[in-house]
């Protein structure tokens, strides 16, 4: 899928952390988004769905280094950018929600000055104008007293509505691309009930791509259209948020599925798990770095990475044993 | 962001304990620091091996010399070899500091706890102590002790003691609040410890480390003490050599021999660097959030 | 029967006052944060307890190993008082607790082999009764090289499993484990769960589990209780809880629980509004601000606990069986 909104091509990322070989987070990861989709990348821990967020908005770690692929956003590729230009295009294209609504504002000075801040991107608008956006913005993302709340500073805010607010302080700086990390993790259950019913409600009047990035099954069942399930820093499947629930095809994948208590549908007083850990990414291993704890891993996947299997237009898996 | 915490997820971090001597010989003020208080301490230790003349030995047909090879740093109004009462001096600044500054941290560190840890009631007894103590400012209080009881060696320990616990005291106390209600404390008294074994086992070693960091910076505050007094004629009594005495002596006599004076202020600022230096490189190998920048 | 821990009543206020107000009688202004709370563990029997922020979960659990104390309310261990009328010196021999955040509850200057043998130093424990820091890695799945690393030195998962090998020790009849999930991969939550329940089954041990993840208690809870801003509204037989929720905070938490499963998305939220702040608990009924069927009289009379069916209880004016 060529001439998406963005486009993410072989994305390769490494860590140097001390002597001794690189940790290989990203290798050879591709996505695309679309407008007016919502995109789920999920990963378990290791498996480089954080790295890819913060590839995404080119916020990583000094330590990491970009070893091939690329980030293009409509067409233009990320790498090009100085890093003044990269600045600019945070927040006017693409812009961030983050796991912990708490660090996501400074403590210090009030919500509303920090919304209008938000928006000094946007040319147009005078300060007063911002506000009365601000506002507006604040009261479409459910926060009642809208006005009120732009008084406030951010720890007089329950963590629902701080993280309602950050949603708010992403969309006012109107993003082609939004992306969430881990957007719910830190909410009790109704709270992120009603996240997730914002952001569903906002993909109809949002005129962008969503990209949610989260270990939680359930909040990909709840909003995604397509999926990217990661492990070891690869998409081992990416496919239609029904087929990856209903029809996977990647042992990792049914597996996960299988181990999410909310998808057992008889009582298992037994929890289903995955025996193992992920691999040690420096260096990666040769063969499929799910082989080891794979229940379908032959001798040829210990020793060859597997190729990506297109099983339909929509789908694809890493794998050796599934069949196109 | 979660990322760094995905990266470290499989594997554990490495031992701390070694690396932060590593940190602290890898720091060139540190490793400044430690050459200068590890020769002091050698001086202090060693002074009467290393020392060529006995201090107090009196010479009078050799006084005011200047530097020779016979007297490194010459003699001083009554001819006594004044190197080897710097080097003497050493031992008195030292013992004297670090006898005060140790015994402060003792009383403090278990004042601190006990605070902290302790019924309400019985903290804030301690606090209005420490709040009390530390209202009088040092060197008045000093002099009024010296008033009372005398001057001498004896006194200027007590003073320094009194004067030091209150801070000391305060400062364990806020990390054992801090830590009070940390998680592993918590796990301790679920599984039944005395209040004993907590503070001894678990709080002591974690709140320790602050601790030794502000004694090693308050040492060459109790050198300057020491020195300061000992100038005013209050504190060493002649004729045990102390830093304070020989800058008096060499006052005095400034114009028969300036090389006193120098001889005097030279250990005094060395000291006084050499522990601070030490001091702060401490507090940096010790940090666990600066060992990031350094492990690179 | 008798239960092996019984709560009866029991409140827990934090007191607000410091200083000399402290010393006014009553002991000043204080934050309610638990109230009236009845709850029965048995022997051999898995509790789970299930509260969002506020609910006053992790009070409870501090509560019953007396790391909080209560204010009001009879609390018994074996058949004996423990708290303010009664020591816990035996509830601290027998029951275990396991804290949300494993690394945090290990004392980060001794070594994991220290700590795993202290249990025994604490309780005087005879040299013959005791196990070594190997067989009890062992018992968790974990080699015994890891005795000697510091509790900073060990992954998440590697930690919880050292505390819970910890509150195995001394074989104790109760653990309270909080949130033992937290933070733990879908793949490998089992493990830490499958070990604690299978321990019903090796030593009777009975396990209350602190979650707000419903998904993973359905499965392995006997029975459940759930909390609300420091009242428990409903508790009974897992099972029939989830089949038929008596109380309308049981129902929206269920309907709210995100589902993987993208046939079953939801179309429209079960719930509104904020969970208000502890220090501004609504009057009568603590729910009623958010409660789909909310009457007049839900503002302003508290209800009480009621025995709809053997082992069902709900605190709800309007609540039925249906």
């Amino acid at each position: 899928m060529s001439g998406g909104l963005l486009e993410v091509e072989a994305l390769s990322v490494a860590y140097q952390r001390g002597p001794g070989p690189a940790v290989e987070a990203l290798r050879g990861v591709s996505l695309s988004a679309q407008t007016g989709e919502v995109v789920g990348i999920v990963g378990e821990s290791g498996s480089g769905k954080s790295t890819l967020a913060a590839a995404l908005i080119g916020l990583m770690a000094p330590a990491a280094q970009v070893t091939g692929g690329s980030i293009r956003l409509r067409g233009m590729d990320l790498a090009d950018l100085s890093a003044d230009q990269m600045r600019a295009l945070r927040g006017r294209e693409i812009a961030m929600v983050f796991q912990d609504p708490m660090t996501s504002f400074n403590p210090v000075i009030p919500l509303g000055q920090q919304l209008v801040d938000y928006q000094h991107n946007l040319q147009g608008p005078s300060r007063a104008q911002k506000r009365q956006r601000a506002v507006a913005m604040l009261a479409r993302v459910g926060i009642s007293d809208a006005v009120a709340c732009m008084g406030r500073f951010p720890h007089e805010l329950s963590g629902g509505m701080r993280q309602r607010a950050a949603v708010a302080a992403a969309l006012l700086m109107t993003p082609s691309v939004l992306v969430a990390d881990e957007p719910t993790t830190a909410l009790d259950v109704t709270m992120e009930a009603q996240v997730l019913h914002l952001l569903r409600e906002l993909r109809r009047d949002y005129h962008g791509a969503i990209i949610v990035v989260t270990h939680h099954l359930g909040v990909i069942g709840e909003l995604c259209d397509r999926v990217y399930v990661m492990y070891a820093g690869q998409v081992v499947e990416q496919a239609l948020v029904d087929d990856i629930y209903h029809a996977p095809r990647h042992p990792y994948t049914a597996a996960l599925i299988a181990c999410d208590p909310g998808s057992l549908a008889r009582l298992t007083p037994v929890l289903p798990t995955i025996p193992g850990r992920p691999p040690d990414l420096a260096p990666p291993p040769k063969g499929c770095a799910f082989a080891p704890r794979c229940g379908l891993a032959m001798d040829l996947c210990r020793t060859t990475p597997p190729p990506r299997v297109q099983v339909s237009p929509t789908q694809s898996a890493l794998c050796h044993r599934v069949q196109g | 962001m979660s990322f760094v915490a995905e990266l470290t997820e499989a594997e554990p971090s490495p031992p701390r304990g070694p690396s932060a001597l590593r940190a602290l010989l890898a720091d060139p003020m540190g490793l400044f620091g430690l050459i200068v208080v590890a020769g002091f301490l050698a001086m202090a230790l060693l002074a009467p091996w290393v020392a060529p003349y006995d201090p107090v030995k009196i010479d009078v047909m050799h006084k005011f010399l200047p530097p020779t090879l016979a007297h490194w740093a010459g003699t001083d109004q009554l001819g006594r070899d004044t190197l080897s009462r710097i080097i003497w001096g050493a031992r008195t600044a030292l013992s004297i500091a670090l006898l005060a500054t140790g015994m402060a941290g003792v009383v403090g560190l278990l004042l601190g706890m006990v605070a902290g840890f302790g019924p309400r009631w019985l903290d804030g007894v301690l606090v209005l102590l420490f709040d009390s103590l530390s209202s009088l400012p040092m060197i008045l209080f000093a002099l009024a002790v010296i008033t009372v009881i005398g001057p001498g060696t004896g006194t200027l320990i007590l003073v320094v003691v009194l004067i030091s616990i209150p801070g000391y005291a305060r400062l364990i106390r806020a990390q054992t609040l801090a830590l009070k209600g940390a998680d592993y404390i918590l796990a301790e008294r679920a599984m039944g410890a005395s209040a004993a074994r907590i503070i001894l086992a678990h709080l002591m070693p974690n709140v320790v480390g602050p601790l030794v960091i502000v004694v090693s910076m308050d040492i060459p505050v109790v050198i300057m003490l020491e020195a300061g007094l000992s100038y005013l004629n209050l504190g060493v009594r002649p004729p045990t050599p102390s830093w304070g005495n020989i800058l008096y002596d060499g006052y005095t006599s400034l114009r028969s021999s300036p090389t006193i004076v120098i001889a005097a202020g030279v250990p005094l600022v060395l000291s006084t660097l050499g522990f601070t230096f030490l001091g702060e490189g401490l507090r940096d190998a010790l940090d666990p959030t600066l060992q990031v920048r350094v492990r690179r | 029967m008798s239960a092996l821990f019984a709560l009866q009543g029991v409140s827990v206020d934090l007191p607000l006052a410091s200083g000399l107000a402290a010393l006014l009688p009553g002991g000043g202004p204080r934050l309610n944060l638990l109230e009236d709370i009845s709850l029965e563990i048995g022997s051999s029997e898995i509790v789970g307890l299930v509260g969002e922020s506020g609910s006053g979960k992790t009070t409870l659990a501090r509560a019953m190993l007396g790391l909080t104390p209560i204010s009001g309310g009879t609390m018994q261990f074996q058949g004996k008082a423990v708290g303010p009328r009664g020591s816990f010196t035996a509830l601290r021999r027998h029951a275990a607790m396991a804290f949300q955040d494993p690394v945090a509850s290990l004392s980060p200057r001794m070594r994991v082999g220290a700590l795993l043998t202290e249990p025994y130093a604490i309780h005087a424990i005879p040299k013959a009764e005791r196990r070594s820091a190997a067989d009890l890695l062992a018992e968790v799945g974990l080699s015994a090289q890891l005795a000697s690393r510091y509790p900073g030195e060990l992954s998440g998962g590697q930690a919880r499993r050292v505390c819970v090998a910890r509150a195995l020790a001394l074989q104790p009849a109760l653990m309270v484990a909080d949130e033992p999930t937290a933070g733990l991969d879908v793949s490998v939550q089992g493990e830490v769960l499958n070990l604690m329940t299978g321990l019903r089954a090796s030593l009777g041990l009975s396990l209350l589990i602190i979650s707000h993840n419903l998904a993973m208690l359905r499965h392995v809870s006997d029975r459940i209780a759930i909390l609300y801003l420091g009242r428990m509204v409903e508790q009974g037989p897992t099972a029939a809880v989830f089949a038929a929720p008596l109380h309308p905070y049981t129902r929206s938490l269920i309907a709210s629980e995100p589902q993987p499963d993208p046939r079953r998305r939801r179309a429209d939220l079960a719930i509104r509004g904020e969970i208000p702040s502890v220090l501004q608990r609504p009057k009568g009924c603590v729910f009623h601000t958010r409660c789909p069927i909310a009457a007049d009289f839900c503002a302003t009379t508290k209800p009480e606990m009621r025995q709809l069916a053997p082992g069902r209880l709900v605190r709800c004016h309007l609540a039925q069986l249906t």
